[in-house]
């Protein structure tokens, strides 16, 4: 059905979609707890005594982490062409796409972390707080509480990424998506297209059910 | 000892500021059981919390046994709060953690000397009686059973003060006083010091020692139980001992008298004695008798008839019975 041609292209396109999404997985789980965590400390008045400069503080990281998130992608991966020609070297290729997918999705990730976190019932805190808990423990107590809905925020986040990837295709980021959009638009090749599509599909899910399994599991609540 | 100096608090919002509480003085001795009642509202939970700075007095003292609370760093207030344990109406366990990894994490947190924690976690659930239900998680325990847990992982350390807040409010009857007869049990093994915040005055009853009513963020009585429940001073209290006493409301239009004896004088024939020696007669609506940890106290309402009413009832108060006439 596929000559070896078609399928080497596709194998290297499953590829490239798996490299992208795991670098970028990595770097927004990093980097959107971080931020996220940011975001809950200083605006908890447990974690953090709210001086003037904590809320100010609190402030900027909100509205820039906000900005960026309301950029549509697409215009974000152009606006980031000479950020990403200067960091990366190139605008073709899976590396391209890089950049633009994680400055999109972190800012998404901490918001997702920030509202996980603060979901943590008051007074599962207050108790840990009655007991004495450093923040070192107040900071456990939090994550062990929060750690189910962080699951699903960070699959739900991937999930969001895989469709991000498909408009980073239009520029040539490369992978499946990329794939059917060229066989697709210049419909020489159909069988491929939906092959793509249906891999994403598939990927998607494999994401979301294995989300939502680890959640289920870490949820005694 | 626990002590409350002048203490003022004040929750600032948007519209208009709420006093919470208002020039509170208070102590509270080692090794006592104290209540405190009042209904909802009153300012008993923002009392309790004040104990262990969970809540900042607006104004006033407050000290630990003779430590100030108000300028201590975190650490120190931290280290502080390993003697004021703390129980909860909801319980709050970590809900994503086993009562095993509850309790751990207290005594972890507390630092006590990690090669004791296995040894001494084992003990506090044998104690509560949950020792078959180690690995399981809250969510899989009754109410009772989360007190429980809450029970064990509070004393874990050994605490000097036991603070409750509403501690059995969320749970049935026959398992408040399950919690109120393990609390009973610690504190006689123990002799840790409880603060026992409630609305119920019937729990309270047996368990405490002394009970403080507060109302509108004030102390309106302080009297220890028994003899709260025969000479109460305000009409709140007696409201909320008219609760557990249950007085039938058909009395509305009759004139008649309550009756309030106590303990040593239960079992002599006052009553019997009076009517054979006065001109009286006695027609009984209602009686109730409450105990009060080892003391019994009988409340009762009667109507009197007859040409000697006055010498009746002044044998009776010479009996030292409490009578009270209602018009």
């Amino acid at each position: 059905m596929f000559n070896p041609h078609e399928i080497k292209q596709y194998v290297d396109a499953l590829y490239e979609t798996i490299y992208i999404v795991g670098i970028t997985g990595i770097f927004v789980l990093v980097f959107g707890l971080m931020i996220g965590f940011l975001l809950y400390i200083t605006q908890n008045p447990y974690m953090i005594k709210q001086t003037k400069s904590i809320k100010v503080f609190h402030r900027i990281i909100a509205s820039i982490n906000d900005v960026a998130r309301s950029i549509p992608f697409i215009i974000l991966l152009i606006m980031l062409i000479p950020v990403t020609r200067f960091l990366v070297g190139t605008m073709l290729g899976p590396k391209a796409a890089l950049p633009a997918l994680i400055i999109s999705a972190t800012p998404f990730f901490a918001r997702v972390v920030h509202m996980a976190l603060f979901e943590v019932s008051n007074d599962t805190i207050e108790a840990a707080r009655s007991m004495g808990a450093s923040f070192k423990h107040l900071v456990y107590v939090i994550f062990k509480e929060a750690l189910p809905s962080l699951v699903s925020g960070y699959t739900l986040t991937l999930v969001t990424l895989i469709g991000f990837m498909s408009a980073a295709a239009v520029i040539g980021a490369g992978g499946l998506a990329f794939l059917a959009y060229e066989y697709g638009k210049f419909g020489n090749n159909y069988a491929l297209m939906y092959l793509s599509i249906f891999t994403i599909l598939a990927l998607v899910f494999i994401i979301q059910i294995l989300g939502d399994k680890i959640s289920r599991k870490l949820d005694h609540k | 000892m626990i002590e409350f100096i002048n203490v003022y608090k004040t929750f600032e919002a948007k519209q208009e500021s709420f006093h919470a509480l208002n020039n509170i003085n208070l102590t509270i001795n080692d090794r006592e059981i104290l209540g405190v009642v009042g209904y909802s509202g009153a300012g008993k939970s923002t009392l309790v919390r004040l104990i262990n700075k969970l809540i900042e007095p607006t104004q006033g003292q407050i000290s630990i046994d003779g430590i100030s609370i108000h300028d201590l760093k975190q650490e120190d207030l931290n280290r502080m709060r390993y003697d004021l344990s703390m129980i909860f109406q909801h319980f709050n366990l970590v809900g994503n953690l086993t009562v095993y990894e509850n309790i751990k994490l207290a005594l972890s947190i507390k630092k006590y000397p990690k090669k004791d924690v296995e040894k001494r976690i084992d003990e506090v659930l044998s104690l509560v009686g949950l020792s078959d239900k180690k690995h399981r998680y809250p969510k899989a325990l009754s109410g009772g059973e989360k007190q429980r847990v809450g029970i064990a992982r509070a004393i874990a350390n050994h605490p000097k003060y036991l603070l409750c807040d509403e501690a059995t409010s969320a749970l049935d009857q026959k398992t408040a006083y399950e919690i109120i007869s393990l609390l009973k049990d610690i504190h006689e093994k123990t002799d840790v010091t409880i603060v026992f915040i409630s609305h119920q005055i019937e729990i309270v009853k047996d368990l405490c020692d002394r009970v403080v009513v507060m109302e509108k963020g004030k102390i309106i009585e302080d009297q220890p139980t028994k003899s709260l429940f025969i000479d109460p001073k305000e009409e709140t209290t007696k409201k909320l001992i008219k609760q557990v006493i249950d007085e039938p409301t058909h009395l509305k239009d009759k004139h008649y008298y309550e009756f309030i004896y106590a303990h040593n004088n239960v079992d002599d024939k006052i009553l019997s004695t009076m009517v054979k020696t006065f001109d009286v007669d006695v027609n009984i609506v209602y009686a109730k008798t409450l105990s009060i940890q080892n003391d019994l106290i009988g409340y009762l309402y009667i109507e009197l008839f007859g040409s000697q009413i006055d010498d009746a009832l002044s044998y009776l108060k010479s009996k030292e019975i409490k009578v009270r006439r209602y018009v």
